[in-house]
């Protein structure tokens, strides 16, 4: 199976200016860092999809932490603790509602998250299998990627 | 579509699907304890300081009289909203890194002893059963294993509590009235569940015969309020006829039931013939494990030809509301639809149906 790899990079540490989509997703600057990739993710790459695959290893775990550390009362950053929530702040940038499934659990996640989009592939549901990691840099800067694949609809290696 | 084995659960009731009935049958709603949620019974949770412990001899304890045969290759898969970040997140040396999904199923298969074709962990909020249940007849429709293992699982503690509280959303007087035009909120409640389904037939006469879940692009907490999307699931699961009875979701939370309400008015036209009825107003919000938990209550209600009312219902303000269960009611029911909405814009349904 050949497959087309988006890969987008959100800089949190940059001073912030609106981000191009900041219009389709309410409250945007309350989001997290894998939420903001996964956002930059939808709005660069136009990929088709009709079933979305999460993979989230690590869960929500960094927003847990900044919901505790912050007195454990704010609810705009409880929301986001959910391995699956990103997905439903990427979906609002497309504006789209479809099939979805939420892998998590360390590594496996991503190995099942793999397997599901293969079969689901054999079967016709063209899904998209999207994730989401923090790169710490050199310079101290905190960038979140996100990167996704779909099945490519042309017959040559990308 | 997959047949279904077994099926357990421990709530506030206790453990066992049978606890659960009867404690919805007999109208009870438990007190609360200090801290504002509904717990299982000290009697049957060990006393440990480790949320993962508590997890693993509950789920054990359901499961451990089932037959196990290495002759069935069985998958397993475990849902739920939270894990155990509760026993992880307040330790100052706590590592974002860490995985607190998999300690819970890795102790678990560790302690059964038992061999397992593949495994997953799924989270989509309080969808996460339906979630698991879905993957679980792709898996066995894709011949991947005869068997899966569907445990699902959430236990409340200070995170939880702390973060619904922050939301606004448990009810300030202490009691879910789902549907009611007072309700207010809802309450927070331990809950773990068990499932075992197979591609064969064997000695059971109840399938699982469709799940679909779907994540909406609209909220963070608020579903979308038309119902439009959960309705779409609705019609999904039950494509060609409607079922005789709904286990809604039913939260007590404003949002939650008005879409209810919508979703169900929309996907079926003869809707005011179809009972609604509910568990949360006893057993409080199970979150990850409340569908595998109404799926037990589905299957008692399928055994006992009885439907458990909503006892703390007194009138709603919703479309639904003459059909709404507010008292016991004896029925032979043979489809059932299961309702569920989580955050993250997620809306899921599955139907149970008798043979």
């Amino acid at each position: 199976m050949k497959i087309n790899y988006f890969k987008s990079t959100f800089n949190i540490s940059q001073p912030l200016s609106e981000p191009p989509w900041n219009e389709k997703v309410p409250r945007w600057y309350q989001l997290d860092g894998p939420a903001l990739a996964l956002c930059q993710l939808f709005f660069e790459h136009d990929f088709h999809f009709n079933y979305l695959l999460l993979a989230s290893p690590t869960s929500s775990n960094e927003t847990e932490r900044e919901f505790v550390l912050t007195g454990a009362q704010r609810a705009q950053k409880f929301v986001h603790t959910l391995p699956n929530i990103r997905a439903s702040m990427a979906l609002q940038v497309v504006n789209k509602v479809t099939p979805f499934l939420c892998f998590t659990g360390g590594t496996k996640s991503l190995e099942n998250a793999l397997k599901e989009f293969y079969s689901l592939n054999l079967e016709n549901k063209q899904p998209a299998l999207v994730c989401t990691h923090k790169v710490s840099t050199a310079g101290g800067n905190k960038l979140y990627e996100a990167w996704g694949i779909v099945k490519s609809r042309e017959e040559r290696p990308v | 579509m997959s047949y279904i084995q077994d099926y357990s659960c421990a709530t506030c009731h206790g453990l066992g699907s049978s606890s659960l009935w009867e404690g919805l049958q007999s109208g009870k709603v438990p007190s609360t304890d200090s801290q504002g949620f509904l717990q299982i019974p000290s009697a049957i949770k060990e006393v440990s300081q480790s949320y993962r412990e508590i997890f693993v001899q509950l789920l054990k304890n359901m499961i451990q009289d089932w037959n196990w045969s290495e002759a069935h290759k069985t998958a397993i898969i475990f849902a739920s909203t939270k894990g155990i970040i509760e026993d992880e997140i307040w330790k100052e040396d706590f590592s974002i890194d860490e995985d607190t999904f998999s300690p819970i199923l890795d102790t678990l298969i560790k302690e059964l002893d038992f061999s397992f074709c593949e495994q997953a962990i799924v989270s989509t909020a309080c969808t996460s059963s339906h979630a698991a249940l879905e993957l679980a007849n792709r898996w066995l429709n894709r011949l991947i294993c005869d068997d899966v293992l569907i445990i699902s699982g959430d236990l409340i503690g200070p995170f939880t509590l702390k973060g619904f509280s922050s939301l606004r959303a448990i009810s300030p007087r202490g009691k879910v009235k789902p549907f009611d035009k007072s309700r207010d909120g809802l309450i927070l409640g331990d809950g773990l569940a068990a499932v075992r389904l197979s591609r064969e037939k064997r000695k059971s006469n109840y399938k699982l015969e469709n799940v679909y879940s779907l994540c909406e692009g609209v909220s963070a907490t608020r579903p979308d309020l038309s119902g439009d999307n959960l309705s779409l699931c609705y019609k999904n699961v039950c494509p060609t006829y409607a079922p005789e009875l709904i286990i809604a979701h039913g939260t007590g939370t404003q949002y939650n039931d008005q879409t209810e309400s919508q979703a169900i008015v929309k996907a079926f036209p003869s809707f005011d013939s179809i009972p609604i009825t509910c568990s949360k107003w006893s057993i409080g919000h199970t979150l990850g494990a409340s569908g595998l938990i109404d799926f037990n209550l589905a299957l008692e209600i399928l055994e006992r030809n009885e439907v458990p009312g909503i006892a703390t219902l007194d009138e709603s303000n919703l479309h639904v509301e003459s059909t709404l269960l507010k008292e016991n009611t004896l029925r032979q029911i043979d489809r059932i639809l299961i309702s569920s909405l989580g955050f993250g814009g997620m809306c899921a349904a599955m139907s149970i149906v008798r043979e």
